[in-house]
């Protein structure tokens, strides 16, 4: 049962008008960016942030133990169209290399648009929130005091500023948490104000002081300065200590303690936008002026302390069972799966996911050997996380989002043309490598337009080897060009952005120690994920090649090129032929035996980067699309697993669109054929009918069914089960359908809130 | 020697306990008018068309030697009495609308399938289900697989209507641990008339498997009109009174899926649509029988 004020809440947020905006932020922002225009960057920052929550208006709902949200109005036609008029002066009416000089990284025009150029970040990393409950706001601040007094970087400017800055933005925040205990107190709530007043500037002692501190630093972070799409680490271990003190000093029941995390979790999702940001189509999303959008926060927990010592606890119990009875999109639930994992907590988990709770699994017996490839310490190894969508870090120890979405079809496409494009020619492509990853593509991370490979010595292959051979030579050859312009980015941008604070400094390891943000180093990791897309696409693709070229010799390759140059103009029987061949998801080795390829090859030339790099980023491998794939087919010629040209690529781990038709047990045989040992992040998406997983005989056959995945080196799942009737239903009749919560890639949505193209992609996965 | 199956269903989880992979063996003698899989009843392979994906291409009917497929005023016509079931036109078909239904399996192919799911299996409490069809009209066949799934340590669970010989099945029962017995109706007479056989063998043998001692479940398929009335529902509730081995009895109210099935095969009449019984008879009836436990 959800204590009856967050029911409340949760229905209200259903209802929620899809305009409502917290409209004090931009109109204070904009009024303190030009109060303090001529202080330097770091305090300047602090100042602006300090204005606003000197000033927002607090929000203390009925019933709450955990306060603190924000106000919102639904702006009129004016208020619009001033702030829309913000977005154009920042980004719109200004150069790429003015926008260049102000953020290296953004990942759409739709991300950036709400975001001032001054108070900027992308969020997408985790901070030492356990430094923040155990220490305080206090002992922060005196650090970066202590750091400034002490003389350390008095010869620099730059760092001087940052730590002034970071005291001032520290303090903010304490004044902040004060108004609260002010409110608090003037309505008469003493408990709440004791707390707020406590914490403030002070350590938390309790489970519910621990909640209600890192939900100060929550809101003002995401709602304020638009730091969002947290990894909130491992929750049910930090949070221990606090609860079993509750416990033994009997000041705490076990429902009580449930009762706050409910209140905690929905206080995430309470501050999110109706609407799903990967359908930047819609209209929610177009119209939505907020730094927040529906971006989910990540929770981690269970999982491997160290070698043979199992994490599952109290609250990992508790925090699955508060998903389940929520079934909310946000927060975004990580469980770590480990050999031996407490039975009844596993079929806890499985129970969750069936009733479509936003809760998947990853692997620690995959992962951890993959990270440890992939340049994490084995200090630090057992320590890591997710944030969205599905990509790896060490809470703490690093900053934002880095990423490059990896067209692996794309080195097919070229090593089947000698190192050319396939449509060259005829559609006007140029062959030129030079051009490739411009600036663009670099910048919002995506191979999104055509490719050109290295074009030297690609003899026609006589065998299967000989042709995996140059599918590995493209592979690198794309992958080196794009770290050789990467790091000479970086350069730029380190060099911009020295002494620019942003929010997320203030709660990283290292940031305040070397008084430098993470862009320019401060903290221990940089990385870039490299998210390997399409490769059930890639794997069909070679398989086909080895079946129908060398094998069986029915056609030979240029026989192929040719048909695929032209989108099987003509050759509709080679087409048909090739689609017939058999593919990835149906536990078939001679196809599956692919992934080991691609994915080998993927992970060689990323393991390469990271011994040849000198810039500060090293690279880890994921298999992962998001809901890029569309967009990634779209540049590509048809494949010789019978796609046609333009047509999207597979997605995420699945195999290719409707290729899987051997039930689901064949599915993950395939899959976990992948060397997941060396991949570090990525979604599968797995579909289940209602009917077939069904009481508790169907919970135990869930359980087993993805505790065998995972033994057999499956590295991550997630499961939607919803029949194909239900989502049709649903586009019919969405108000009877307002909770139908899906998970797209790495994030949940709720059904009718997607845009239609969105809907379109998952009906078409779901079979039944 | 191959046996000839319709379909492997794999993470089958309605067919016995556990994740198992359900075998249907293509051939029945039982030819239930409601039958949910009317494909599986003819003993030999089948064509299917589904004449949503079809587009009138026209490519089946330039493949075929037989002039079975011919295409008439851009529509593609089918001669039954033609075709040779060669197959040719199903690759030729790039929508999927062609599908050969039935494979001859040697058991060494067949297993192969089968022991991949092995780890499912073991973790889940599940195995192999032999179903159909009747997988007793093919019992040379059947016992091979029986006897390589029991080799293996395999939980093995035989679907069988039992309108066979009762050497047959005596044969097969050591490598048998669960039966799932389908019973159509106790009135000779309505049994004959829904099914086109009677029922006393069926259940004559039925009487001397639960003698035997092997682990029972009893499934009978309940149709509006048919075999729903709560007389026939009793003398099935006293005939299985004292059975020993009979671990559950599942009623399975009637769903249409056979109609649509039957359309898409022009080797097979269409099937009559019939309707579920109502949902208080069923509640009644699953009285009945656990009162008889």
């Amino acid at each position: 049962m959800l204590p009856k004020h967050v029911e409340k809440s949760i229905a209200k947020w259903f209802e929620k008008d899809g305009e409502a905006t917290f409209f004090e932020r931009i109109e204070l922002q904009q009024e303190a960016a030009e109060k303090y225009k001529n202080d330097a960057y770091a305090p300047r920052y602090s100042r602006i942030l300090n204005h606003i929550l000197e000033n927002i208006t607090l929000v203390i709902k009925e019933g709450e133990n955990i306060v603190g949200d924000v106000f919102e109005i639904i702006p009129n036609d004016d208020q619009r169209e001033w702030a829309e008029s913000l977005s154009e002066e920042w980004w719109e009416d200004v150069s790429e290399e003015e926008k260049q000089d102000r953020i290296m990284f953004y990942y759409s025009p739709g991300w950036i648009k709400r975001r001032n150029p001054i108070f900027f970040t992308f969020g997408h990393l985790s901070y030492d929130w356990n430094a923040i409950i155990t220490k305080g706001l206090d002992w922060h601040k005196e650090h970066a005091q202590e750091l400034l007094d002490s003389g350390r970087y008095s010869d620099n400017k730059d760092k001087t500023d940052f730590l002034s800055g970071a005291v001032e933005a520290y303090d903010a925040h304490t004044k902040f948490i004060r108004r609260y205990a002010e409110e608090a107190e003037n309505q008469g709530l003493k408990e709440i104000a004791g707390i707020c007043r406590k914490i403030a500037g002070g350590p938390a002692e309790t489970l519910q002081e621990a909640l209600q501190l890192l939900w100060f630093i929550v809101l003002v972070s995401q709602k304020v300065a638009g730091c969002g799409v947290f990894c909130f680490d491992r929750m049910d271990q930090y949070l221990l200590p606090f609860f079993e003190n509750d416990l033994a000093a009997e000041r705490l029941a076990e429902e009580e303690a449930f009762g706050l995390i409910v209140e905690f979790f929905n206080k995430n999702n309470e501050i999110l936008d109706h609407g799903d940001h990967m359908s930047q189509e819609s209209e929610v999303v177009k119209n939505n002026l907020e730094v927040t959008y529906d971006d989910p926060n990540y929770i981690i927990i269970a999982g491997l302390l160290s070698k043979g010592v199992s994490g599952v606890n109290k609250l990992s119990h508790l925090m699955i069972r508060a998903q389940h009875e929520m079934r909310l999109r946000n927060p975004f639930v990580v469980v770590r799966w480990h050999e031996g994992i407490d039975p009844v907590f596993w079929r806890e988990v499985c129970d969750a996911m069936r009733h479509n709770a936003t809760v998947v699994v990853y692997n620690d017996e995959t992962m951890i050997p993959a990270l440890l490839e992939f340049g994490i310490e084995a200090e630090d190894v057992y320590g890591y996380g997710y944030y969205g969508c599905n990509d790896p870090l060490i809470p703490g120890k690093e900053g934002g989002l880095r990423q490059l979405w990896v067209n692996l079809v794309w080195p097919f496409e070229l090593a089947l043309n000698g190192g050319r494009a396939l449509c060259a020619g005829e559609n006007g492509c140029v062959h030129d490598p030079e051009a490739n990853f411009g600036y663009r593509d670099r910048l919002i991370g995506l191979m999104s337009g055509v490719y050109s490979g290295d074009d030297e010595d690609n003899n026609e292959p006589e065998s299967m080897g000989d042709f995996i051979k140059l599918y590995k030579k493209q592979l690198r050859f794309l992958l080196l060009q794009y770290m050789e312009k990467m790091e000479q980015d970086y350069l730029l941008e380190q060099k911009y952005s020295a002494g620019r604070m942003r929010i997320e400094d203030l709660f990283l390891q290292g940031t305040i120690d070397e008084a430098t943000n993470w862009i320019a180093g401060g903290t221990k990791y940089h990385k870039i994920t490299m998210q390997g897309s399409g490769m059930a696409t890639a794997v069909d693709s070679l398989a086909a090649i080895d079946l129908a070229v060398f094998r069986d010799k029915k056609f030979t390759l240029s026989e192929i090129r040719e048909a695929l140059k032209t989108d099987f103009k003509d050759r509709e029987d080679l087409r048909i032929y090739l689609d017939s061949l058999p593919k990835f998801g149906n536990d078939i080795d001679e196809v599956d035996k692919y992934a080991t390829v691609v994915t080998n090859a993927f992970c060689d030339v990323v393991a390469e980067m990271n011994e040849t790099r000198t810039g500060l980023y090293s690279y880890m491998p994921t298999l992962s699309t998001d809901r890029d794939f569309t967009g990634m087919g779209a540049c590509l010629a048809a494949t010789s697993d019978g796609r046609r040209a333009g047509e999207q690529i597979s997605e995420n781990q699945s195999p290719y669109l409707g290729a899987d038709h051997s039930g689901v047990t064949a599915l993950l045989n395939s899959v976990a054929k992948v060397p997941f040992d060396r991949i570090t992040g990525g979604p599968l998406n797995v579909m289940l009918h209602p009917s077939t997983i069904d009481g508790d005989d169907g919970l135990s056959k869930l359980a087993a069914l993805f505790s065998v995945f995972m033994k057999r080196g499956g590295m991550q799942v997630q499961l939607n089960v919803v029949g194909r009737d239900e989502l049709l239903d649903a586009q019919q009749k969405p108000d009877q359908h307002k909770n139908l919560c899906v998970r797209i890639t790495g994030y949940s949505a709720y059904f009718v809130q997607m845009g239609k193209i969105a809907q379109e992609e998952l009906i078409n996965r779901t079979v039944n | 020697m191959k046996g000839l199956i319709f379909n492997i269903q794999r993470f089958s989880t309605k067919d016995g306990p556990g994740i198992r992979t359900t075998v249907f063996f293509k051939g029945c003698n039982v030819n239930c008018a409601w039958c949910h899989n009317p494909e599986s009843i003819d003993g030999d392979l089948m064509l299917r068309f589904d004449s949503k994906r079809c587009i009138n291409c026209g490519r089946c009917a330039e493949v075929c030697r037989y002039s079975a497929t011919e295409m008439i005023e851009g529509r593609r016509l089918y001669h039954l009495e033609k075709c040779t079931l060669c197959g040719d036109c199903v690759p030729a078909c790039g929508e999927g609308a062609l599908e050969m239904v039935g494979k001859n399996y040697t058991a060494e192919e067949l297993y192969s399938i089968i022991i991949k799911d092995e780890d499912f299996y073991r973790e889940s409490g599940g195995g192999v289900t032999f179903s159909g069809g009747e997988p007793l009209l093919q019992q040379e066949f059947l016992l091979d697989m029986l006897k390589r799934c029991k080799a293996a340590g395999l939980h093995t669970s035989l679907d069988t209507a039992l309108n066979v010989e009762w050497s047959s099945i005596e044969e097969v029962l050591p490598w048998v641990d669960l039966v799932l017995l389908d019973i159509k109706g106790m009135n000779s007479e309505r049994h004959l008339r829904n099914t086109g056989v009677s029922n006393e063998k069926i259940l004559e043998n039925a009487e001397k498997l639960s003698a035997t001692g092997v682990e029972i479940i009893v499934r009978m398929p309940i149709v509006k009109g048919l075999n729903d009335s709560i007389e026939e529902l009793r003398a099935a509730a006293a005939f299985l009174k004292d059975w020993q081995n009979l671990s559950a009895v599942e009623l399975l109210p009637y769903h249409s899926l056979g109609v649509d099935k039957s359309s898409e095969y022009e080797a097979l009449e269409a099937q009559k649509r019939f309707e579920a019984p109502d949902s208080d008879l069923i509640d009644k009836a699953r009285e009945l029988f656990n009162r008889s436990e």
